[in-house]
């Protein structure tokens, strides 16, 4: 399969559902999204670097944030990064821990927040206790909250 | 549609959410039928006095929170649907027993 590489880094480029609402209606770039592999800054305490589609590895200066087309990795866990009525939105496939707000930066400070109210309900619970999908959540919040 | 913090607390607890009281948080974290686990399915509830009435914008976050549309989370509330059929629709969306 041929995959175009991004023309440009605007920010239509390189933010989550804003951008799809753009290359949608756009025949000659609708199968450019998927294969965007744009990491931007969407912190100011995180850098991004911007990869081509070879699948080079992406690094960050804190290992932590890495944005990637729709989707946000933190600490290696994939989350989906979408927006709905103005409101950028961060959720994962098969938790409930999620981050609302204006931008990315906001709703990735109140998806931490949500983590810090969680975590000592997963943290201090015993594996036995918590179906597959919550030690997976509880992992993921030792290490983010780390 | 609105809901008051005690409707909506009500509904979660019957619907077999575990509630927890943080200092500024209501957390209801939702267990399985079968086993009682702790599942990754939960929402958070804010106290104070700007939370008298859930709308729509804070109704609309708590269905993304526990993985359902906003009619099925007024049903969630008003009891029309119960805890077999939530738990039908997390299992339907892979969100528990997705080992099985």
């Amino acid at each position: 399969m041929t995959r175009d590489t991004p023309t440009s880094n605007t920010a239509s480029h390189r933010f989550g559902v804003s951008k799809q609402k753009h290359l949608t209606g756009t025949p000659s770039m609708k199968y450019v999204f998927p294969a965007i592999l744009a990491v931007c800054m969407v912190s100011p305490d995180v850098s991004y670097a911007l990869p081509d589609n070879g699948g080079r590895n992406i690094t960050s200066s804190s290992g932590k944030y890495f944005l990637i087309g729709n989707e946000i990795k933190i600490n290696g866990e994939s989350f989906y990064v979408t927006m709905e009525d103005n409101l950028t939105i961060i959720s994962h496939p098969k938790w409930s821990i999620m981050g609302f707000g204006e931008d990315l930066r906001i709703a990735k400070m109140d998806l931490k927040e949500s983590a810090e109210i969680i975590a000592p309900d997963y943290i201090y619970a015993s594996d036995s206790d918590l179906t597959p999908e919550a030690i997976g959540l509880k992992e993921f919040l030792i290490k983010f909250l780390g | 549609m609105s809901f008051s913090p005690a409707q909506i607390r009500s509904a979660l607890t019957l619907k077999g959410f575990e509630e927890k009281n943080g200092s500024n948080h209501d957390k209801f974290f939702y267990h399985t039928i079968e086993d009682g686990k702790k599942t990754a399915v939960f929402t958070i509830l804010s106290r104070g006095s700007s939370y008298k009435d859930y709308g729509d914008s804070l109704l609309g976050k708590m269905s993304k929170m526990l993985r359902i549309s906003r009619p099925q989370l007024n049903n969630l509330i008003s009891c029309s649907m119960n805890r077999q059929e939530y738990e039908q629709e997390l299992i339907q969306k892979k969100l528990i027993y997705n080992n099985r």
